[in-house]
């Protein structure tokens, strides 16, 4: 079998595994899985549209067009890894080199199998993101170094996402047993979750860096360091250490990669392993919590999007808001945050995964199983919120009322979730993912509860100071009247 | 205790379960033997609510399991084939979450557990993540869970599949000591000496429907499991045909 065959085998398992495991559609996958082309054709289609459109801000001149070429660079970097990162998790936690190992296959080929891999997830469609732009810049600026400084950049970008993802992927497998590995594997999923968050601190820093001297400035980042190479000392030596990092990076990180993928880095413990019995409701809450602290991704994705994704999405409001003079518009803004954290409950259902088949055969309600759900948010959650609670209490004048209706709204959004997903989910015993609910009516509910929280705070713009905060109440108060009728629905229904 | 009458169920175009009527009395142990896809699972789920009949009725100790279906799984121990345990949980933490589900109070489960470990030597295992687990071990913790809230009617779907031939001996005892109890114990098996070695009645199924039933007794006076079981299931000349083949 050739390495090249091994790759193909490998890399297709692994992405039918991720999609299954993510919950996404397994339809996309039989249209796009097989050969490299087919896994490559879509998503490069998409990355040529996206890139040419940005391409097209090159009319702006090079000062526009420099800084788009930057970020696409940056773009093609983080998706690189994002893709990495889900599939080599799978290829180590399924095991799926085990059975290759099992074959008359020497390691050099299997190694070789594995650094060919990325190609088939999206890797051969990654300078994509760089080099459609970039012509279209070269053409507009009627300077053609930018392209071939460009598909040299989109090159070293492509080694560089591969070295990240290999080591990101080394950390974000399934540490089970050792807490900080846990811990660590956490916050690299935050990481790779969260790197859409990078941008546009990103294009701030670059704006910075030209703002006080010229254009020449962004001659030392790539890729227009590639572009300006043979015109400047500096791009050169820009270049060259890049592409010698990328290459070193990814040296270390097939390498580490490998030991995680070939050894298993969970060792089995010596000996009988410590074990004690919880009682009652305390049993319930300790189960729901080891299980979201066991699965770094999912407790990655928890806390993304109870905390850091409503508060990215809602701050520029927020600090417009202050700065215009409105601090009753933040009673709203303390709604919105805390609505769309709730929505994130979500995942404490996705956790449960395979093991959901289980609970089936229980004497559980769905009612049960939502204010399980609820509780374990709270648990979970609380800490952090209170914190921000107490930051804007502390921090605004006139912020306690608005941190109280943030706490109240995290925790009302969140029971309101759980209850309609105790709801939705399925009669039968199955597997629970974001597919077990449909993407789409996910996406439904989030737009309509977002709407909701947004037509709030739009009309507390029309109301004077002192009636915005009242608005919020109401809100609040029809949340919670909607969480007791549910809470009365699931009661007499068996999951 | 346990009855079907008249039940169906189709999965799309396969008739899973064509007008069963069976009833599975107390006191005594029950073989449900069949070639796969004859239904038997089908017919285990059906007790605790887990599949639904398209038409007839199921009773569990005067419990519709469709009408009621928590009242029939507070009753009902039931282990399925198919193993699925939570990966990053420990026989320990999982077990606990069933004490707070069954609302079993402390010393009660404290003291059942003791046993369930001692007599499925778990001990060195409660504190594994069930990932580590080895098959049997998975298969046992299944079993404890199956019989961690001292259930009236007892379900198992294939239970002996991977269990060292010690366990094994402890659980057909631990069936015995059930039904002795004057409760309903059912499982499921396609080792026919284990059904013989353990059953008082069998109920043989084939492509939906009960082919036989009756006390192993009175199947042994006619003829060895094995022939019988082939020929009430009409496999007798699919086999001769398939050993011609070898």
């Amino acid at each position: 079998m050739s390495w090249r065959r091994i790759a193909e085998v490998v890399a297709k398992e692994a992405v039918y595994r991720s999609r299954k495991e993510a919950g996404r559609s397994l339809r996309f996958f039989r249209i796009s899985g097989g050969s490299m082309l087919r896994y490559n054709a879509f998503i490069l289609a998409v990355f040529t549209l996206m890139s040419s459109m940005v391409g097209l801000s090159a009319f702006g001149g090079p000062e526009v067009a420099y800084p788009t070429l930057i970020m696409l660079f940056v773009m093609e970097i983080m998706m690189g890894v994002l893709f990495m990162a889900l599939n080599l998790q799978v290829l180590v936690s399924d095991k799926l080199l085990d059975p290759i190992f099992h074959l008359p296959v020497s390691e050099s080929e299997i190694r070789r199998a594995l650094l060919w891999v990325c190609i088939y997830w999206g890797g051969a469609a990654l300078p994509f993101v760089l080099i459609p732009g970039a012509a279209i810049s070269s053409y507009l600026l009627g300077d053609p170094m930018i392209l071939v400084g460009a598909i040299a950049g989109s090159l070293v970008a492509l080694v560089m996402s591969m070295a990240l993802g290999y080591l990101a992927g080394s950390l974000v497998t399934n540490y089970t047993r050792s807490l900080r590995g846990r811990a660590i594997s956490t916050l690299v999923w935050l990481l790779v979750l969260g790197v859409g968050f990078v941008m546009g601190p990103l294009m701030d820093a670059i704006s910075r860096l030209y703002e006080g001297g010229t254009i020449q400035a962004l001659y030392v980042v790539p890729p227009i360091s590639f572009a300006m190479m043979f015109e400047s000392l500096e791009a050169l030596s820009s270049s060259l250490l890049l592409t010698l990092a990328s290459y070193v990076l990814l040296r270390i990180g097939t390498s580490r990669f490998w030991r995680v993928a070939t050894k298993g880095e969970v060792p089995l413990p010596k000996g009988p392993a410590k074990w004690s019995l919880s009682f009652g409701f305390a049993a319930a809450l300790m189960r729901e919590v080891k299980v979201a602290t066991r699965t770094p991704r999912i407790f990655a994705s928890l806390i993304m999007y109870s905390f850091i994704f409503p508060l990215a999405f809602i701050f520029p409001f927020f600090s417009e808001g202050l700065s215009q003079g409105f601090p009753g518009f933040l009673t709203p803004l303390a709604l919105a945050v805390g609505g769309l954290g709730g929505f994130s409950i979500l995942y404490l259902y996705i956790m449960e995964a395979a093991g959901a088949k289980t609970l089936y055969s229980l004497p559980l309600t769905r009612c049960r199983v939502a204010l399980v759900k609820f509780y374990t948010f709270l648990t979970v959650n609380m800490p952090v919120a209170i914190l921000i609670a107490v930051a804007l209490a502390v921090l605004i004048p006139t912020g306690t009322i608005s941190a109280l209706i943030y706490l109240a709204a995290l925790s009302g959004s969140a029971l309101l979730n759980s209850l309609i997903y105790a709801l939705l989910l399925p009669k039968e015993p199955s597997h629970w993912s974001t597919e077990t609910f449909g993407r789409t009516l996910v996406a439904v509910l989030f737009l309509i509860e977002g709407m909701a929280y947004f037509a709030v705070g739009i009309i507390s713009l029309f109301l004077p100071n002192e009636l915005q905060a009242t608005i919020s109440l109401i809100t609040l108060a029809a949340i919670w009247i909607v969480n007791s009728i549910l809470l009365t629905v699931s009661g007499r229904k068996a999951l | 205790m346990l009855s079907y009458e008249g039940v169906t169920k189709r999965y799309g175009n396969v008739q899973a379960l064509k007008g069963v009527t069976v009833e599975f009395q107390p006191s005594r142990i029950h073989a449900l033997l069949g070639p796969n896809g004859s239904g038997k699972s089908t017919l285990m789920k059906m007790a605790i609510g887990l599949v639904k009949p398209d038409s007839g009725r199921v009773r569990v100790d005067g419990i519709d399991p469709v009408e009621d279906p928590i009242s029939a799984r507070k009753i009902v121990g039931y282990a399925p084939e198919e193993i699925v345990i939570y990966e990053s949980l420990t026989p320990a933490e999982y077990l606990s979450f069933l004490g707070y589900v069954y609302t079993i109070p402390k010393d009660e489960l404290e003291t059942r557990l003791k046993t369930l470990i001692k007599i499925f030597k778990m001990d060195e295992h409660m504190g594994k993540l069930g990932g580590e687990l080895s098959h049997g071990n998975r298969r046992k913790l299944l079993i404890m869970s199956a019989l961690i809230h001292d259930p009236k009617v007892l379900i198992l779907d294939e239970p002996f599949s991977g269990l060292d031939p010690e366990v094994a001996r402890v659980l057909k005892e631990l069936m015995r000591k059930y039904a002795e109890e004057g409760r309903v114990v059912i499982f499921s098996t396609h080792i026919l000496e284990l059904a013989e070695a353990v059953a008082d009645e069998v109920t043989i199924m084939h492509r939906g429907e009960v082919v036989a039933k009756g006390p192993m007794e009175e199947l042994r006076g006619k003829k060895d499991l094995e022939t019988y079981f082939l020929e009430v299931t009409g496999l007798t000349s699919e086999l001769e045909e398939l050993l011609k083949a070898l």
